[in-house]
């Protein structure tokens, strides 16, 4: 899934490991979702939203449309 | 220096290493008089080229792991910070890894030289898959999603992939199409389709991405 993570840490100056720590998690899990490899559970989609102080559809794009 | 060239340049460094030690790890073992007939036993040389695998994937993450600064170059982290904080998790996967390679190649030289006792070599495999499967469950905690993501998926395609090929294997052999199964041959797909189903998963969500 698309995501905008990697402009939001960068924003906030921090480095993969940083953000990684602060979330409690592995940088290898930052990675992974910042290059659409892992779609991050609800939980830590949650906190990732909370950390930058966004909604998580902001973090998250979906381009799903439901159909009529 | 520009971020991929130093990125490039760390993985042509731990592929060399790799390599290097890969190479010559082989060369002495073959070279040994422990494994005199080893290539007359299609499955313990099989068995023996995985363990020689698993032992020093052990050995690299084990070193680097208790040295953060070396790790920070042989392993694919970061920076040495990151190796600090995944410690407990290396190293319980580096203990995992030599207890599995080691284990293995001991049962490898028994099957081609009488200086193991056959009792021996299959006590320490057994121990080592208790104590591999007893660090997974210890360690369980500490893995992030992803990685316990990692560990679900790779589970998955190994039962798939030992399926798909013991089957077919079994069929053949019994119905006299193919070789009997090899006791060895079973041991050593086994711990290979493990670890390549982890490295296959692992890529695909960018582990083995240089950092």
């Amino acid at each position: 899934m698309e995501n905008r993570l990697r402009e939001l840490r960068e924003a906030a100056g921090w480095s993969q490991g940083e953000l990684a720590r602060r979330l409690g998690v592995s940088r290898q899990t930052i990675n992974a979702v910042e290059t659409d490899k892992y779609d991050p559970s609800l939980p830590l989609a949650l906190r990732m939203a909370r950390l930058f102080g966004c909604a998580v559809p902001e973090i998250f794009i979906d381009r799903w449309e439901p159909e009529n | 220096m520009t971020q991929s060239r130093k990125q490039l340049g760390k993985m042509a460094l731990q592929a060399a290493i790799g390599g290097l030690v890969g190479f010559v790890s082989v060369y002495l073992v073959l070279e040994s008089s422990l494994m005199d007939g080893v290539a007359r036993e299609p499955g313990a040389l099989a068995l023996l080229a995985v363990a020689l695998i698993y032992l020093l994937i052990g050995l690299f993450v084990g070193l680097g792991s208790l040295n953060s600064g070396v790790g920070a170059k042989v392993l694919n982290v970061a920076d040495a910070e990151e190796i600090e904080d995944q410690r407990a998790v290396l190293l319980g996967s580096a203990v995992a890894f030599v207890a599995l390679g080691g284990s293995a190649l001991l049962v490898a030289i028994a099957a081609v030289n009488a200086a193991i006792p056959p009792i021996v070599a299959a006590a320490s495999l057994i121990t080592a898959l208790f104590i591999a499967g007893a660090i997974t469950l210890l360690q369980w905690r500490r893995y992030d999603e992803l990685t316990r993501a990692v560990s679900a998926e790779a589970s998955s395609i190994s039962v798939a992939v030992l399926a798909i090929v013991l089957i077919g294997w079994a069929l053949l052999a019994e119905f006299g199409w193919g070789a009997p199964l090899d006791p060895l041959g079973v041991v050593a797909l086994l711990l290979a389709t493990t670890l390549a189903s982890t490295f296959l998963v692992a890529g695909r969500r960018g582990m083995l991405h240089p950092a």
